[in-house]
Order: structure tokens, then C-alpha cells, then sequence
């Protein structure tokens, strides 16, 4: 095995953590090394925004027997299909494994970038409700942070990203440095109107808050509205690392990337009681190198971090790296989402819309923020939004003839709709371990999830579809469905915790900087680190967290406690 | 291959006059000429292009050889042959066969069941048969840069255009 010294600082993932690791450490002055398991991207031939349906065989469906054989889990997500299915892993070379009668949707994008190419954009900042959730009800351990902690890094990371929203002045979901919002349609402003006059104020609509830009900033363009962003974006409209950070951090000189880099092991000094640094697999010749440096930051996505250290097992950690509190791969929560109402608006036959906003609306959580609801703890957050029918309509529709044919290119009458985005109790059982068999390409142990849905979230789903069906009603729809959704854990995409945060060692694994609380030279800075999920979709907060994390290592390796 | 009766010359001279003559992968010569009839029945030539004209019949071939598991296929080609029994059991011909008005019986018949839960197997392939040739219809290239005007790069969003109402 070759050996490499030369960093300050390793990052293993380059996705929405990584990046935001790379560009902090690299502008500290640190030499700092990005590991990425996948391949490099180049927007000027991979992205395929553009793309339209009838420029590929399927018109957008996908060459079926391709991706059931290489993507079959995968092709379960919306955005990897006949046109974005670049930007999600083979499921053959990355394989992982669930418990019987636990089944989980584990989508996965290996490449520089990560899935902040294909993310869904939306960014909430959390408030004291959600950081005090487990200490009040007793679900899970209190957070070592409040926002009074956070709400300085939301706003660092606010305003270089980029984040379009409307200030609205609700304390369970604060502002922050908004650039103007995205206009919501006149269908959805006479919906808020109709809704917060219907429940007193309590509940509330307002345009998504999205890390896609709605004026020029930083040197990246405003929106041009095509509309799927989940395919990439040539004038990085919206926020990637590989649009943003990564170029940052590279403009220091301190930045190395080396892609096709398989982390294997975070190898562990006992001597010193350090992480010496990351053995990797080169993806195509299989050939071995450690690099080394002074601190080492995870950043590979809250289940492939917390799979690394389970597999970094050494005498001192016989049952993983950084885990003698036995809480490393507990605690893994998702939200649950889906479930809603969608409803017909009648009038408005002489408005419709230009241009495909890329962004919806969202109705902030109203549930258990003062009263306490009978049926379940914690909340959820609803997004959805309004427009015409297209020829779609005509699918389901009975019909057939010139006529037919006639009224499906005339637009139809205006829906709206939306579905919850519910908390997730945190719970010991929701596990991820290490299968004893299966391995992936390069002959690591896969990852062996356990995650189940409880008693809580169902009642949960139950409210967000009545509770969605009353909004629609008191905006004035009729024809109002109810749409129950049961996806399995994972599919929201935002799986987190695995090594929370904790106040005391012995109840998690990272401390209130995101630091292993066994080895000091460890940071990890994704989705693992949450010892509650609340409601609010996470990315925004993972990023406040690494900035800040980062802002601490720095500082204690100036002082030499590093 | 069948005869072509009157009514469905609109359709196969559609076919030839767009090039669109598909060699089929999936569908046999009969199985073509029904997919082709029935698309242009659904969506016909008028001021606007019809299925065949924009290459419907030759698109499902591809679907029912390459997309649809061969379960699927098996099936959907299965409930097309129930089609055929049913215009055979109304008219005494297979559905390609028929006289105009027979023809719209049988497709009124089929047709009325779209939306429904229950559906006989001659219904049951319709309805999924309809589902393609809408979907391969709008989504081709004539009518979505044509009739639907597709804007790729929109370059704005406005959020509220005054249009007059449509009637729908």
C-alpha cells in the first residue's frame, strides 16, 4: 500500500457536506484532500436539462431491462429515470440489505458532486422547537445545541448558496437571508388567503424557500426555469457543491480532489489516539493508498459514513471507530411523506403560468407548535402546489375523436394539491449494521438497514391527508381526494442520524462540534450526525452544522489542540 | 395481411404519407394494423396532426418490444386479441375488418369503460392502449414543439398570464 502525507485535512464525499467542508477547510489555509467514491462530472456534456421527451427512445420512461438490471432500486426515485439515471449508483456494484419485513429505499448518487446534483433544493431552517423536541417529550437525547448556536452558520451558508423565499415571521420556521421569492399563481395566493383566514392564522402558505436563485449571485446566473432540475443545471442556478463550493475551494490553491476514490477504512493510531487517515480503494485499478492528515471530516452521506466506521474496526474499536458509546448506527430516522389532498379550484379559466417554476409551495407546521395534538407528537411541514391540467388529463378521461383530441391542447382547470413531510420519532431499533455477507464491488461490507415506521408517524399520515383535505376545502376546492402514501424509510431521501450528537459520551457519538467524542481528529459533518429529524427537509442544516464544525477544527488546530 | 376497409384508409394513408410504416418488433402484421386503426379512431387527422402522423403505431411497437416485461407484453398482447373477439362477437369480423359504424360500436363500448375499476380483458387492453397513444402523441416531437409550443429555455416565470378562458 502507497502512502501520502501531504494534507492538513481529508474530506471523504464531495456531495452537499463535502463540498461545504472542502471550501471552509481549503479557505482556512489548510491542504485539504476530497475523496470521491465516483467519477468526475463535466456540466458541459452531462447535464441534460435540457433534454426533452422525444430525444430519447422511451420519451422519458427509461430502457426498462437496462435499469432493472443495473438500477432497480434506484429507478424508485422520481429523478433516476430515462434521462437523470447517470446520476444514481448501479445498485449491482452497491449493494445493501434490510431486515425481514423492514424493507428500505437507499437512493445513492456516486459521483463529484454527490446527490447535490439531484437534490430537491427546498432549505428550512430548524427553530428551538425542533432542538428541544427530545428533551420536552423524552423521544431520543437532548440535542447539545440550540439555534441560537446554528442560526449564525445558517446565515453564512445562506448567503453564499444562494436561498429565494419570503419572509413570513413564524418562530417555528425562521427566516433567513432570503433573495426575492419565486411568485406564487393566483390560484395558490387566493389559497393562503382563503386558508389563513379559514384557521386564524395558524396555518400558512407560503412560495418554497429553495437554493435556486432568483437574481445573479456569486457569478452564477438566476433561474431560467426549465423546470427539472434534478438533471443538472449548465448555469448552476440552483446549488451544488460542484456549481459552488468545490469551485470556491479550489480558487484557495489548497484544494486537492481525486475522484474514483473508494474509502475502506479510517485507520486509527492507538498510540496517539488518532485517526491517522483513510485507506482507499482507486476505483478502477483496485490499487491501495493511505492517505493521511492532521483531521479527517466525513461527509459521505449519513449511511455510508456510519457503514466506514462499523467497518473501521480495529482492537481499541472492536465494534467500529468511535463507538465505545454503542450508539453508532442507532437512531436512524427519514421522513415520513406523502400522504395528502389534492383538490380541484374552479374559476381562474383566463390565468395560467409561463415558464416551469421549479419550486412549489409550503404550508409550515402547525401541528403541536402551541397545543398538543391528541393523536401523535412532533409535526409536519406540507408542500405541494397549483396549475392547469395538460393532456394528461386525457389518460384517465373517457373520450376519443377530433374533438377529444381538440380539448386535450386546451388547458384544464387548475389543481392544487400537497402532502405532508412528517417527523420521525428517533428510536434505538432503527438501525443500520453490517451485513455478514454481502459485499460491495470493491469487497466492503455492505450496510444492513433495520428502519421501521411506529405507531407515531402513522397517526401522522392519517392527520396530514385530513388536515390537507380541510385546507383544500376552506381555499374553496371541490372534487377533494385524499391520497394515503406508504413509502418505506429511505425514500424521502433524507435519511440521517447513526452517530448523533450528544451532551454526554457515553449517550452518542459526536459532540455539540461534530466531533467524535472517541477521537478528536474526527468531524462528521453529514446527515449522521441528527439526533432528531424534525420536519424541515435537512440539507440547509447539514450545511450550517459543517461550516460550523469546521470553524471549530480550524480554530482548535491553531491553537494546537488538534 | 387483412384487407383494409374504407374507414381505415384515412388512417393507413396517414401512415404511408408520414413514412411512418413501422417494421414491427413486437406486434405482428394484424396486431400493427389494430394498434395503428384504434390510435387513429383516438386521436385522428383534423387541422392537427393525427396519431399516425406523428409515428404513435411505430412508438408502441418499441414499448411493447423493449419496455414492457415479457409478462407484460404476453398480457397486453392477450387483451388485444380479446379486442378482436369482441368485434368478432359483435360483427362477425376481426377489428380491423369492420364497417365504420361497427367499428364505433365496439370503440364506444371499450371506451366507456376508461376510468374504471372493473374491466373485461377486451377493455382492459384498450384503456392501456389509450394510455400509449396519448402519451406517445403528446410527447413527439411535431406536437410538442407545434401544438404545444414547448418553451425549453422559458428564461422567466410568470406566475399569473391573462389568457382567454378556455372551455374546459
Amino acid at each position: 500500500m502507497k502512502e501520502q502525507y501531504a494534507f492538513d485535512a481529508i474530506v471523504v464525499g464531495s456531495g452537499i457536506t463535502g463540498g461545504w467542508a472542502a471550501k471552509e477547510l481549503s479557505q482556512a489555509g489548510l491542504k485539504t484532500l476530497v475523496l470521491e467514491a465516483g467519477g468526475p462530472i463535466d456540466p458541459a456534456k452531462d447535464y441534460v436539462e435540457h433534454v426533452q421527451p422525444y430525444e430519447v427512445p422511451f420519451r422519458v420512461w427509461g430502457d426498462r431491462r437496462l435499469l432493472k438490471k443495473e438500477r432497480p432500486i434506484q429507478t424508485d426515485c422520481y429523478a433516476c429515470d430515462e434521462i437523470g439515471h447517470k446520476f444514481f449508483v448501479n445498485d449491482v456494484e452497491n449493494p445493501y440489505t434490510h431486515a425481514d419485513g423492514a424493507p428500505f429505499s437507499w437512493f445513492r448518487g456516486r459521483q463529484v458532486g454527490g446527490r447535490s446534483i439531484t437534490w430537491g433544493r427546498q432549505v428550512y431552517r430548524w427553530s428551538d422547537l425542533d432542538f428541544e423536541a427530545n428533551a420536552k417529550d423524552g423521544h431520543g437525547n437532548d440535542w447539545p445545541i440550540r439555534y441560537k448556536d446554528i442560526a449564525p452558520w445558517y446565515s453564512h451558508v445562506e448567503k453564499f448558496i444562494g436561498v429565494s423565499g419570503a419572509r413570513e415571521g413564524l418562530a417555528q420556521l425562521p427566516d433567513g437571508e432570503f433573495m426575492s421569492p419565486m411568485p406564487m399563481t393566483a390560484v395558490e395566493r387566493t389559497a393562503r388567503e382563503r386558508i389563513l383566514k379559514g384557521f386564524n392564522g395558524e396555518r400558512l402558505m407560503t412560495i418554497g424557500r429553495a437554493a435556486i436563485l432568483t437574481e445573479d449571485h456569486n457569478g452564477r446566473a438566476a433561474c431560467h426555469y426549465c423546470g427539472p432540475c434534478e438533471r443538472g443545471c449548465i448555469t448552476h442556478s440552483y446549488f451544488s457543491s460542484i456549481g459552488s463550493t468545490l469551485p470556491a475551494a479550489n480558487a484557495t490553491g489548497n484544494l486537492t480532489l481525486r475522484p474514483h476514490s473508494v474509502a475502506a477504512e479510517l485507520t486509527y493510531d492507538a498510540k496517539r489516539g488518532r485517526i491517522r487517515g483513510v485507506r482507499v480503494i482507486d476505483a478502477n485499478t483496485l490499487e491501495e493508498t493511505e492517505y493521511k492528515a492532521r483531521v479527517v471530516f466525513l461527509c459521505a452521506s449519513a449511511i455510508e459514513s456510519v457503514r466506514l466506521l462499523l467497518n473501521s474496526k480495529s482492537a481499541h474499536f472492536p465494534q467500529g471507530l468511535g463507538n465505545s458509546s454503542g450508539m453508532l448506527g442507532r437512531y436512524v430516522m427519514d421522513h415520513h411523506y406523502g400522504s395528502g389532498a389534492s383538490g380541484t379550484m374552479s374559476g381562474f379559466k383566463d390565468r395560467t403560468t409561463f415558464g416551469r417554476r421549479p419550486n412549489g409551495i409550503y404550508i409550515a407546521r402547525f401541528r403541536n407548535v402551541s397545543a398538543q395534538h391528541p393523536g401523535f407528537l412532533r409535526g409536519y411541514g406540507m408542500q405541494g402546489g397549483s396549475g392547469r391540467k395538460d393532456w394528461h388529463r386525457g389518460i384517465g378521461m373517457p373520450g376519443y375523436g377530433a374533438d377529444f383530441k381538440k380539448s386535450l391542447l386546451d388547458l384544464g382547470s387548475w389543481t392544487l394539491s400537497a402532502a405532508g413531510w412528517g417527523e420521525t420519532l428517533p428510536h434505538a431499533d432503527n438501525r443500520v449494521t453490517i451485513d455478514p455477507h454481502v459485499k460491495d464491488k470493491w469487497g466492503l461490507p455492505a450496510a444492513r438497514m433495520d428502519v421501521r415506521w411506529r405507531e407515531n408517524e402513522r397517526a401522522m399520515q392519517a392527520d396530514m391527508m385530513t388536515s390537507m383535505a380541510e385546507m383544500l376545502e376552506a381555499a374553496g376546492c371541490s372534487d377533494i381526494a385524499q391520497h394515503p402514501v406508504d413509502h418505506p424509510p429511505g425514500h424521502c431521501i433524507h435519511e440521517m442520524g447513526g452517530a448523533r450528537m450528544s451532551i454526554e459520551p457515553t449517550q452518542g457519538v459526536l459532540n455539540a462540534w461534530n466531533q467524535a467524542w472517541d477521537v478528536h481528529n474526527l468531524f462528521i459533518t453529514d446527515g449522521a450526525c441528527m439526533a432528531s429529524s424534525a420536519c424541515q427537509n435537512p440539507s440547509i442544516t447539514y450545511m450550517a452544522l459543517t461550516a460550523r464544525a469546521c470553524d471549530h477544527a480550524v480554530n482548535q488546530m491553531k491553537r494546537n489542540e488538534l | 395481411m387483412s384487407l383494409i376497409p374504407g374507414f381505415a384508409e384515412t388512417a393507413w394513408s396517414a401512415i404511408a404519407a408520414a413514412g411512418a410504416r413501422p417494421t414491427p418488433r413486437a406486434l405482428n402484421p394484424d396486431q400493427t394494423q389494430m394498434i395503428a386503426l384504434i390510435a387513429e379512431v383516438i386521436l385522428p387527422r383534423s387541422d392537427t396532426p393525427g396519431a399516425t402522423d406523428v409515428g404513435v403505431p411505430a412508438w408502441i411497437d418499441l414499448v411493447v418490444a423493449e419496455y414492457f416485461s415479457g409478462a407484460r407484453r404476453a398480457a397486453f398482447l392477450a387483451d388485444l386479441g380479446a379486442i378482436d373477439q369482441m368485434a368478432a362477437s359483435t360483427s362477425g369480423a376481426s377489428l380491423i375488418g369492420l364497417k365504420h359504424h361497427d367499428l364505433m360500436t365496439v370503440m364506444s363500448s371499450l371506451d366507456a369503460a376508461t376510468g374504471s375499476k372493473d374491466l373485461t380483458p377486451a377493455q382492459r387492453g384498450y384503456v392501456q392502449l389509450k394510455e400509449l397513444v396519448i402519451y406517445g402523441y403528446f410527447t413527439s416531437k411535431p406536437v410538442q414543439q407545434d401544438l404545444l409550443k414547448v418553451v425549453v429555455v422559458p428564461g422567466r416565470f410568470d406566475a399569473d398570464v391573462r389568457i382567454p378562458a378556455s372551455p374546459t
